[in-house]
């Protein structure tokens, strides 16, 4: 309740000023109102090519919201406003960009809901997309948009993404290769991965020695504890990364035969941070590209 | 394969049409500026400073990507695709030419090999973790080398905050609302405790190594909202909402705080709990450095130093993957070797491992392993290596201790023991010296199931161990002559274990006698011969359960009974001594100690028992007769011939005058024969029958 009484009497005094200016030019807004009784298609292809002058009596209408239509119109004409008011509020306040992005992004919501009753069609074919901020010069929400800036329409997106041929394709491990989305090949760079690792690696402890030396003909079947096999794991070379031409990748330990593969995408930003806390120190090392999982080859182990 | 080639093809369209989408924009509006010239002019400019900063942008953001990226058409990209990779490096074209080779069948082959090296850590002190932002996309993050102030680090919990400065200069920050609510900084804290990362590890791929580090935490950051927090009562919205009749500017600031509070709450909730328990823990400050300062590049150079020195995974496939999988119980895993393994051996090297692995196997089992060979050949083999015990199959001992030794006897001595029974008693291993006998144990408990029977009188736990498997029938009946052969073996065994402990051969002639008496007469009779001569020769072995004054009573008291009774069974005599004993304890004699120390065998175990009746009396068909004196060889003839002719014999009287004739050399007198025969027998008709045993004369 109380945001909205906020919000509706901080649009009151915004009008005052500008209905003085209206009075000063009566004849554009008998214009207007002849334009009101035509038809629909007609009145917007007009307001498009009308001068930027004109922006500021049709705000008029904003106030007198009662027709459907005009829903429409004033958020389109919100978009030309934006650029005006932005020319002229910029150096007084630092704060009013945001709440015309707040604005502007409610009513496009409501002018793409209309337009696509209306004339969908149309509207692709006329229409470019237009990205909602300016990416440069503009606060732009922090979580928004969620695809990158500029990649294009999000509706091509979104079908190619969540449409009918991506959602029936099924994942099949022999088809996918993770050479190619690791980027493996061509990169003499230096670049981090995040390694996802099995718990037990195919490295013999030193008590089932001891007990091999005993002798006895009698085998005691210990279960394996699972523990984290990276904290007891010496350092030194563990075996080689063999990739092949199809794309798939090969981590051999030994006589194991391991399956690289890549993890799920991440779309957030993750830093590998040195942390030395003797000498208070954090240093930021880089940044992770891809996250990678080991799993072994279970084919080619024969029971 | 076609299969293959057609899902490839689609995922390598989607794959360049997301490449080339942002030069998608470029080229839409420049039809549409043509057709734009007739109408009013005022459209064209506005439109065209869009697709100008669109190039601006992707020419800044990926000088590498605009060499490659191509136009929107698929026709033209695939055409321009080829020459421009042709002039690129070698790898490209490798990648290039996976769909050519995959329709040509050729082998996979390598096309890069990457070594991997492994360091614990990569300093003593120094820790790996990985610091996300959930709620920055990837292409807007943090300006951390600039901006960060401070990192605090709880080292315990792995809790993590970051102070990052803010540009109150700036044209996005609202100066009064800073002001008033004393905000001079923004700090990302982990809302929840990091999880330590067990299994994962950075890999620095540098050229064509790759090093890997664990990571000691994977930490998220979100922004914090303390001033909020510090002042969070609703009603300081209110006025703060209030206040926005007045300035326009702060209501929006206003609503979106609300609108972030509101959802912050929920999170900072569980903090604040976790926080609370951890308050003890103080923060240790640290200072931040970005990638490109000096001490980073130091990290990073110690990070890639490597060590040559390989670490072994000698672990077998099998038991990899038994360590993945661990089951249930190990118990119903199956134990010992893989029959992969097994089965890659040599056949005879294979059969070895086979007999050493477990300590009995069926020959059914063993002739799965061995395919090559034939039934006759497996025989040989095995009755090489082997021994049949109860129609399984074991190791010899010389192939399990080539040496010798100590564990040859015990492990021989224990397999004896089981071949005369499915059931050893601990009083049968009757062996002197500690060590072998727990090493006899020892093996026992390898052939048998170890358990514990409650003895009655003393109720002490009385040891015994019975055969782990059941033994094998069909292997007897299939191989008759083999088992023959097996246990003439075990006699060898015992005629070399007789020399070894003097006492168990005695008992195991005892024990022999007892088995086969109904089988063979023939046997029973010269083993009974051998009684009578181990009798008369030796001192009754001196270790028994019975005590020595119960054992040197004993026979006395026995033939007191059979001059009462000439014939007794087993029950009798038992029934005789009792009463010996309560009839001799009545009279107060100086007797009565020595019957009731004779009643006291009655509770020792009964095989003791029939063995010192063994040693006074002999057995025929179930009864016992007191054993003949020398000077009495007709007497043994009767015996013998009683013995002979099995349950219920009947003897005729020119019978037993030819058998006399035949055995003494001479002619039976009236009266010697009167004497023996009322003796032993009772005349029914015209024929001799053996008395019976409970009593009755």
């Amino acid at each position: 309740m109380d945001p909205d009484q906020g919000t509706s009497k901080a649009r009151k005094p915004k009008f005052k000023p500008r209905n003085l200016k209206a009075v000063r030019a009566p004849k554009t807004e008998a214009d207007d109102k002849r334009n009101e009784d035509s038809e629909v298609p007609r009145a917007l292809s007009r307001r498009r090519h009308e001068n930027p002058a004109k922006r500021e009596p049709k705000v008029e209408r904003k106030s007198s919201v009662e027709v459907a239509f005009s829903l429409g119109s004033s958020s389109s004409h919100s978009l030309r406003t934006y650029g005006t008011s932005k020319s002229i509020d910029s150096g007084t306040s630092s704060g009013s960009p945001s709440k015309y992005f707040a604005n502007e992004q409610i009513r496009s919501i409501a002018t793409e809901d209309q337009n696509d009753a209306s004339n969908a069609s149309a509207r692709k074919i006329k229409r470019e997309y237009k990205e909602p901020w300016d990416y440069e010069n503009s606060y732009y929400p922090t979580t928004l948009p969620l695809r990158k800036p500029n990649s294009g329409d999000p509706e091509i997106l979104d079908e190619k993404e969540f449409g009918e041929a991506a959602t029936s394709v099924e994942y099949d491990e022999n088809t996918v290769n993770s050479a190619a989305e690791l980027e493996i090949l061509e990169s003499e760079e230096q670049r981090m991965f995040f390694f996802q690792i099995p718990t037990p690696l195919p490295m013999d402890k030193q008590s089932n020695k001891g007990k091999e030396k005993i002798g006895t003909s009698t085998v005691s079947g210990e279960a394996t504890k699972s523990k984290n096999a990276l904290e007891e794991l010496p350092r030194g070379y563990m075996g080689k990364m063999l990739v092949y031409k199809s794309g798939a990748i090969k981590l051999k330990l030994g006589e194991t035969l391991l399956d690289v593969s890549p993890g799920s995408n991440c779309r957030c930003v993750q830093d590998v941070m040195a942390v030395n806390t003797a000498q208070k120190q954090c240093c930021n090392l880089g940044e992770i590209s891809k996250r990678v999982v080991v799993v072994p080859d279970l084919d080619s182990i024969e029971l | 394969m076609d299969f293959d080639d057609l899902e490839e093809a689609p995922i390598k369209a989607t794959s360049r049409v997301s490449k080339f989408a942002p030069k998608s924009s470029k080229l839409k509006p420049k039809p549409k500026s043509e057709p734009a010239p007739p109408k009013p002019e005022p459209q064209p400019p506005i439109s065209k400073p869009e697709p100008q900063e669109f190039v601006a942008a992707t020419v800044k953001k990926n000088e590498d990507d605009g060499v490659e990226t191509v136009p929107p058409t698929h026709t033209k990209p695939e055409l321009d695709a080829t020459v421009k990779m042709e002039e690129a490096e070698d790898e490209p074209e490798s990648v290039r030419d996976d769909p050519i080779d995959e329709d040509i069948p050729e082998e996979d082959t390598v096309v890069r090999e990457i070594d991997v090296f492994f360091s614990p850590s990569v300093d003593a002190q120094t820790q790996l973790y990985v610091f996300q932002y959930p709620l920055r996309p990837s292409w807007r993050p943090y300006d951390l080398d600039e901006q960060c102030e401070e990192v605090r680090l709880k080292t315990k919990t792995s809790e993590v905050e970051i102070d990052l400065s803010i540009d109150l200069d700036s044209d996005h920050i609202d100066k009064e609302f800073a002001t008033k609510y004393n905000i001079t900084k923004q700090t990302l804290s982990t809302t929840w405790k990091p999880s330590h990362a067990n299994g994962c590890a950075v890999g620095l791929l540098m050229g064509d190594k790759l090093h890997l580090h664990p990571v000691h935490a994977v930490v998220q950051l979100r922004p914090t909202l303390q001033h909020l927090n510090s002042g969070g009562s609703k009603r300081k919205n209110a006025a703060s909402t209030g206040a926005n009749a007045t300035v326009k500017i702060e209501g929006s600031n206003e609503e979106k705080s609300v609108a972030t509070s509101k959802k912050q709450n929920k999170q900072t909730g569980p903090s604040i709990i976790e926080q609370k328990s951890d308050g003890d823990e103080c923060w240790v400050p640290l200072k931040y450095h970005s990638c490109k300062s000096d001490i980073s590049s130091r990290y990073l150079q110690q990070m890639v130093t490597q060590e040559s020195s390989p670490i072994n995974f000698t672990m077998r496939a099998y038991d990899y993957v038994t360590a993945l999988c661990p089951g249930g119980s190990s118990n119903n895993l199956p134990k010992g070797l893989s029959k992969r393994y097994l089965l890659s051996l040599p056949v005879e090297e294979r059969l070895k491992k086979m007999l050493e692995d477990r300590p009995l196997h069926r020959f059914s089992a063993i002739k799965h392993f061995a395919p090559e060979y034939s039934e006759n050949e497996l025989l040989g083999f095995l009755q090489q290596h082997a021994i049949l015990v109860w129609g399984l199959w074991t190791a010899k001992s010389s192939l399990l201790y080539p040496d010798g030794g100590v564990e040859t006897l015990a492990r021989d001595y224990s397999l004896l023991l089981f071949s005369k029974s499915l059931k050893v008693q601990f009083s049968d291993v009757s062996i002197r010296g500690g060590e072998l006998v727990n090493r006899v144990r020892n093996c026992l408990k390898i052939f048998g199931v170890e358990r514990n029977d409650l003895d009655k009188s003393t109720g002490k736990p009385n040891p015994y161990w019975k055969f782990r498997e059941l033994p094998d029938e069909s292997f007897k009946k299939l191989y008759p002559d083999i088992v023959e052969k097996q246990e003439e073996l075990f006699k060898g065994l015992e005629k070399q274990l007789s020399g070894f402990s003097s006492n168990v051969g005695k008992r195991k002639i005892g024990k022999n006698a007892v088995a086969n008496q109904g089988v063979n007469t023939e046997v029973h009779k010269s083993e009974s011969s051998d009684q009578r001569v181990t009798s008369l020769g030796r001192v009754p072995p001196a270790k028994m359960t019975m005590s020595n004054e119960t054992r040197h009573a004993l026979p006395i008291a026995l033939k007191k009974l059979f001059q009462t009774h000439k014939v007794c069974s087993f029950k009798l005599i038992c029934e005789g001594l009792r009463e010996m004993a309560v009839s001799k304890a009545m009279l107060s004699k100086g007797d009565s100690k020595m019957a009731v120390d004779a009643a006291h065998s009655l509770d020792g175990p009964h095989n003791e028992l029939m063995a010192v009746i063994s040693e006074v009396a002999c057995e025929i068909n179930g009864s016992y007769v007191l054993k003949s004196s020398p000077d009495d060889p007709f007497r043994d003839v009767v015996i013998d011939m009683l013995c002979g002719s099995g349950p219920n014999a009947k003897l005729k009287k020119a019978e037993i005058l030819e058998a006399a004739r035949r055995k003494l050399g001479r002619e039976v007198a009236s009266n010697e024969y009167t004497k023996v025969m009322s003796e032993l027998c009772v005349s029914k008709g015209s024929v001799w029958v053996l008395k019976s045993g409970d009593g009755s004369k």
